[in-house]
């Protein structure tokens, strides 16, 4: 049962943390190619706090605010550079985390920090936890999504400058997504690293913030169950399959790659396109039923 | 209403025009001719500041709004017409209708929606329709409506016969005229020659990024200056 309740928090995490970014590049179309660096923030805020005996449900927040600070000077990027600009910046903070946090000996250097106390609760009410985190930010998302913030969102998502040309400052609202969706991966990295007990440099690499970029476009970028449910398959995926885990990156590469070829939409466009074929195939029917009675 | 004096702009570093001044007065369309590649798109996206002004003024009312960012244009009363439509395709018309007018209370919003629905009643019958499902001409329709959400005192039309029918542009066109008989001030941009002389008070003809003809439409016609001017 304990293998269960492991899996089953790795994948509420990795939902929570698909979800963070699917609010920044999803909802709002600003590609960020770091986001394991606001996990990471999150991660190591929250570690340093529990190891100095802070109790764990006070380092969310402050995981969240070091977390949306970051996030938020991201957000002043993202108003100078767009698209693969900003896909280069976000690129760079995130080699950038992993490069400080090398160095820095009282976040443990490379070998990263262990022992983190326990969360103070037991496997499965921390499960229960993590669920319900990611939940909420899933419903909270959904209900942005279907708000007038959420279809401004959507319109500087589809044409940045013609959404200014209407009066609507871009900025406030940039700057707005960036701070959500970098603030809940730091909760995320918080649950991540009480998770884990462990903490290195090497888990918020290059390689996890294309990870949970391929969890957003595989899904369906910007839709909130399709990324739920990938992000959940394919967080788990390796744990369940080992080979799968030692070929991670070319499996999720070969995924992007046939997704982008026969679904640019991800799984939320190719079901969209089969409820549709049966609907047509379905009219075709009882036309021709129709036609012979 | 408007005055632009000298007005220099284009990208980076790069100048796409220059010396471009006018000055459009309440009810007034200027029309501004030139072939591809003249800066007519850059000047208006100028205006509006989309595009970097490289030297110039920009008064609107007397005030100078050069530096203005171009959400607070809006706010002053320019509005945009872009070329292309540029309408939200995932958004509904009357998404996109919602969005033109962001920053009007919801009382002024829905006003606006029905005037939109009075000048083009088919957006009405198309209001929970996406937008990117319409066709070329009701996009456009769409496109002009968004902009006449805030109820501006100038509206930049950029190309609005690009890709329609001729039937379609007509439409258009009898919508702006009778936008300009309400004492709206237009400024148009258009390849359409003909249309552009037909509608414009003045004509600004632009060649290269700079002005090298202007006047009002009867001289323009009686002088053939179009003519004289692309061949």
């Amino acid at each position: 049962m304990d293998y269960e309740i492991t899996l089953l928090t790795t994948m509420s995490i990795s939902i929570l943390f698909a979800l963070a970014l699917n609010f920044v590049t999803g909802l709002c179309g600003q590609i960020s190619l770091g986001h394991a660096a606001f996990l990471g923030t999150g991660a190591y805020t929250s570690a340093m706090m529990t190891k100095a005996s802070y109790p764990f449900l006070l380092t969310l927040p402050f995981a969240a605010l070091t977390s949306g600070i970051l996030g938020f000077f991201i957000g002043l990027c993202s108003l100078r550079v767009r698209h693969d600009f900003l896909a280069i910046t976000t690129m760079g903070v995130g080699f950038l985390f992993v490069g400080v946090v090398r160095q820095q000996d009282f976040l443990g250097g490379e070998v990263g920090i262990s022992g983190i106390p326990s969360p103070g609760f037991s496997r499965f009410w921390f499960l229960v936890f993590c669920l319900f985190l990611a939940s909420l930010f899933a419903f909270f998302s959904l209900r942005i999504k279907k708000s007038w913030m959420g279809k401004v969102f959507e319109s500087i998502s589809d044409d940045e400058d013609v959404t200014r040309s209407l009066g609507i400052n871009v900025s406030h609202y940039k700057i707005f997504a960036f701070v959500i969706g970098t603030s809940v991966a730091g909760v995320a990295g918080a649950l991540y690293a009480h998770h884990l007990r462990f903490i290195g440099p090497d888990s918020f690499g290059f390689v996890e913030s294309v990870s949970v970029l391929a969890m957003v476009i595989i899904g369906g970028v910007g839709s909130v169950w399709a990324v739920s449910i990938t992000a959940a398959f394919l967080s788990v995926l390796p744990m369940v399959f080992q080979f799968v885990d030692d070929y991670k990156l070319l499996f999720y590469s070969a995924l992007l790659f046939f997704m982008m070829r026969f679904s640019p939409e991800g799984l939320k466009g190719l079901v969209e396109k089969i409820k549709k074929n049966r609907k047509s195939k379905l009219d075709k029917e009882n036309k021709n039923e129709q036609k012979a009675s | 209403m408007l005055k632009v004096l000298n007005l220099n702009c284009g990208y980076g570093e790069s100048s796409v025009l220059r010396g471009l001044s006018f000055e459009l007065k309440e009810g007034e369309v200027l029309s501004l001719i030139g072939p591809n590649g003249a800066g007519k798109t850059s000047g208006l996206l100028c205006l509006m500041g989309l595009v970097d002004c490289h030297g110039g003024d920009i008064f609107f009312k007397d005030k100078n709004i050069t530096s203005l960012p171009s959400d607070k244009r809006i706010l002053e009363g320019l509005a945009v017409v872009p070329e292309g439509r540029r309408i939200f395709p995932n958004l509904t018309v009357f998404e996109n209708l919602m969005a033109g007018g962001h920053i009007l209370t919801s009382e002024e919003c829905e006003k606006g929606i029905l005037k939109s629905y009075e000048y083009f009643p088919i957006l009405k019958e198309r209001k929970n329709q996406k937008a990117g499902l319409l066709s070329g001409g009701e996009q456009q329709m769409l496109a002009v409506s968004r902009g006449l959400m805030v109820n501006p005192k100038v509206l930049v039309v950029d190309e609005i016969s690009l890709g329609l029918m001729p039937k379609m542009v007509d439409e258009c066109y009898k919508v702006l005229k009778k936008l300009k008989d309400e004492g709206l001030s237009i400024i148009l941009v258009e390849q359409n020659t003909e249309k552009a002389l037909e509608f414009g008070d003045k004509i600004i003809m632009l060649e290269a990024g700079q002005i090298v003809w202007e006047g009002d439409s009867v001289t323009a016609t009686k002088e053939n200056i179009v003519q004289k001017i692309f061949t």
